[in-house]
């Protein structure tokens, strides 16, 4: 699988880089700056985009402005954003009207090795990975009349598994359960919430994600 | 014209009135027989007016009254030749004497500043000068052939002479009716001032009184005579009221004197000055302002130009100053070193010091007053401007603490841990488990600093209000909130970068303070613009009773906020809740 490196600090770019071709990538674009991402990307195309948010030349927002501009191109592009920031907000402006393909990570994440390559690989085939620091914090919000509060234990667990972006198969996994079982919480979590069941992984992101911030 | 020069002249109508005086009451000798009292009081009239003229011309060299009362004093002893045994003289004086009324009554309506201002002052006075002008011009056609006859007092012509002056009669009639009428308004005018005023004032107007009594008096009595009495009684009427009214016209002459040279005037005038100059007007109005309140129409001011080191006159033209001397006499405000203004005037002025340097007083004030001001305008700017300046700058500060602990610590701290998860897949499964044990270790030790310096740089300034600004800012604080914070953004642009920075610590100060305190189950959060201005609402459902900003950290914000030329308002009754209404002025770009 091909993939594109877009971050200006030289030492990280150089481990991800390694981090992703131990892990089976072809990495064919690795550039430290936005406008030589895009350029590379229109030279090269890639299968995936991992990019940083802070580059040159104002260190803000660059990246996500990258991103935005990448996927404008070609919608169906995947792309993996790295934040230093926890910030939903981004992660909900990249999920568009709930299209796959998106991940929101912060930087610390690419030396969790593991982690890294899983979410990359699922990015990269269409699904989402959001941050788990970024659902933490959503999750931890109050609310008035907090529905939460009714969730179970489990069922909070796999709230933030489906706010991640993983799917049933993969919260089974994770949680060692059936798969039927995650789909008794699941049912039973959208119910509690008052929400309407997604027909898809990355929709049912973008619901859970716009619940846990506006709930 | 210069002090000694009117010295000059002044004192030369002084001797010719010396003069001219006897000259023309020995005239009233030589058609009948007079006595020597009332020779005497004819004198005295003339010369008490012309005394008086000539010392409020001396002293006050701008008060029109001087030239006035002059004038008065002559036109009095031009009466005495209508009975001149030259016929030509007598035609003359018979057709000028009449003068003196009308004269006498622009002296009364023109005290004591020398000015006619008032519409109705200003009407008699013009029905005055108009009615004599008209009477005099009848006269001087009417009469014109007894200039060529013999002497008015030979037997061959006195009938002619009775002739011409009977068929005069009537016309003579209206213009003694119509000066009558006039006399009367002016002592209505006179009365009515006298009334209005009060204490001193008063006192003031009793000359002008006194004056208009005699003056519409001496016209009312005419006119009865002339109008009602058969005319056998018309011809005068004893020595005795021509003495007495004499009398009385000289003691109005002395106290037209006393009341326009009293200093009450002058004091009033200076008390306008001190009014008129709250703040230092412009340099004409200055000159205008103390020529007014000096009675000096020749007083010129200066102003020194420091930048081009030149003084300016009031028309702005460089000019050099006089010198004090003879000719001028000359003050100057400000040091020698450090002159600000030179006011020239009329060295007669000397005579009356009091009045010049309470004026001098009034102008150093606002000079001084002015400079004071500008210092203090000038000192508030820089203090406003360098406060302003210490937010942006504390800004900047924060934003690029934030960007070093981001793009330097945090990255490095990234780094390491990424090095150490290589080395620990390098390891290998075969590892010594006590090596592994160490490496998780201080990945975990890096993930932590890693975290901390996140939140840190989050306190120190959020990266997303210098990407997104406030709105996403605000949003971002909602989202971190152990309370349901709604936040409502109606901002459509983004404002400068210390507005926003403000705004968001107010919001976050605010939140910590409702989170801590307030009990509140919910927090709005409303940002909008109106008016230029910035406005950040921050309200909550909780107890309430916050009663001032004293003691939290509102404190240092609203010191920020004002530093920004904002308000901040709290409002926290007991049970209510509380609101913080915050505006910060942000022009548009």
């Amino acid at each position: 699988m091909r993939v594109a490196v877009a971050e200006d600090v030289v030492l990280l770019r150089e481990g991800i880089a390694r981090v992703l071709r131990d892990g089976g990538f072809e990495v064919v674009v690795s550039v430290g700056d936005a406008e030589a991402l895009l350029a590379a990307v229109d030279a090269s195309p890639v299968d995936v985009a991992i990019i940083d948010i802070r580059m040159p030349p104002t260190h803000t927002d660059e990246g996500l402005i990258a991103a935005e501009t990448l996927l404008a191109r070609t919608p169906s592009i995947p792309v993996v954003v790295l934040s230093q920031a926890v910030e939903p907000a981004h992660a909900v402006r990249l999920l568009g009207d709930g299209r796959g393909g998106i991940g929101y990570l912060l930087k610390e994440r690419v030396a969790a090795v593991d982690d890294l390559l899983e979410a990359v690989e699922r990015v990269a085939r269409g699904g989402t990975a959001i941050d788990p620091a970024v659902v933490a914090t959503l999750v931890a919000r109050r609310r008035e009349h907090d529905p939460l509060a009714e969730l179970t234990p489990r069922e909070r667990e796999v709230l933030a598994l489906m706010a991640e972006g993983r799917s049933n198969r993969a919260i089974a996994t994770a949680l060692v359960i059936g798969d039927k079982t995650v789909e008794t919480h699941v049912a039973s979590i959208f119910s509690k919430l008052g929400l309407e069941e997604a027909p898809d992984d990355h929709r049912r992101v973008l619901a859970v994600l716009t619940w846990l911030r506006h709930a | 014209m210069s002090a000694s020069h009117r010295r000059i002249v002044l004192g030369a109508i002084g001797l010719a009135a010396l003069a001219f005086g006897p000259f023309a009451t020995y005239q009233l000798t030589r058609t009948a027989e007079r006595s020597p009292a009332l020779l005497l009081a004819d004198v005295a009239v003339g010369w008490s007016m012309i005394a008086a003229g000539l010392i409020i011309a001396d002293r006050r060299p701008g008060n029109r009254i001087g030239p006035l009362a002059i004038l008065t004093g002559f036109a009095w002893f031009v009466g005495d030749f209508t009975s001149s045994d030259i016929a030509v003289v007598s035609y003359l004086a018979t057709v000028v004497h009449g003068w003196f009324d009308p004269l006498f009554a622009l002296v009364i309506l023109a005290y004591p500043s020398g000015r006619i201002t008032r519409r109705l002052d200003r009407a008699l006075a013009i029905g005055f000068v108009a009615v004599q002008a008209g009477w005099t011009v009848v006269q001087a056609y009417a009469l014109r052939p007894i200039a060529w006859w013999d002497c008015p007092t030979c037997i061959s012509t006195v009938d002619r002479w009775t002739a011409a002056y009977t068929a005069l009669d009537p016309l003579g009639r209206i213009e003694t009716f119509l000066l009558t009428g006039l006399s009367i308004g002016l002592l209505a005018v006179v009365v009515a001032r006298w009334v209005s005023a009060s204490g001193a004032a008063r006192s003031r107007q009793t000359p002008v009184l006194l004056a208009g009594l005699v003056l519409a008096g001496g016209f009312i009595a005419t006119f009865v005579w002339q109008t009602l009495l058969p005319t056998s009684g018309r011809e005068p009427v004893g020595e005795l009221r021509v003495i007495l009214l004499a009398l009385l016209r000289v003691l109005v002459a002395i106290a037209l004197l006393i009341g326009v040279l009293r200093d009450d005037a002058a004091k009033g005038r200076i008390a306008d000055l001190v009014v008129r100059l709250d703040g230092l007007p412009p340099l004409p109005l200055l000159q205008a302002s103390l020529r007014d309140a000096l009675g000096d129409p020749s007083l010129e001011v200066y102003r020194w130009e420091g930048a081009m080191a030149r003084f300016t006159d009031a028309t702005g033209r460089p000019v050099t100053p006089p010198a004090d001397g003879a000719a001028r006499a000359v003050l100057t405000i400000g040091t020698a070193d450090a002159p600000e203004l030179v006011i020239a005037h009329d060295p007669a002025l000397r005579d009356d010091p009091g009045l010049v340097s309470a004026a001098a007083a009034a102008v150093r004030l606002a000079v001084e007053n002015e400079r004071l001001q500008a210092e203090v305008r000038a000192q508030l700017d820089a203090v406003t401007a360098s406060r302003a300046r210490i937010v942006e700058a504390q800004d900047d500060e924060r934003r690029r603490i934030e960007r070093d602990l981001h793009d330097g610590a945090q990255q490095r701290l990234v780094s390491l841990q990424l090095s150490l998860q290589m080395l620990r897949r390098d390891l290998g499964p075969d590892a010594d488990p006590a090596a592994v044990a160490e490496l998780e270790a201080a990945s975990a030790e890096a993930a932590a600093a890693i975290a901390d310096i996140r939140e840190l740089a989050r306190g120190v300034h959020p990266a997303i209000l210098t990407e997104s600004g406030l709105g996403a800012a605000l949003g971002s604080l909602a989202d971190r909130a152990p309370l349901p914070v709604v936040v409502t953004d109606e901002l459509d642009r983004r404002l400068p970068g210390s507005v926003e920075a403000t705004a968001y610590f107010v919001a976050a100060e605010a939140l910590t303070n409702a989170i801590k305190h307030s009990g509140a189950s919910r927090i709005d959060l409303r940002t909008w613009l109106a008016d230029d201005q910035l406005h950040l609402d921050v309200s909550d459902d909780g107890r309430g009773g916050a009663d001032t900003m004293n003691g939290t950290g509102l404190t240092g914000i609203q010191d920020r906020v004002a530093a920004l030329g904002g308000t901040v308002r709290l409002e926290s009754r007991d049970g209510q809740g509380t609101r913080l209404e915050v505006a910060l002025p942000c022009a548009s770009p």
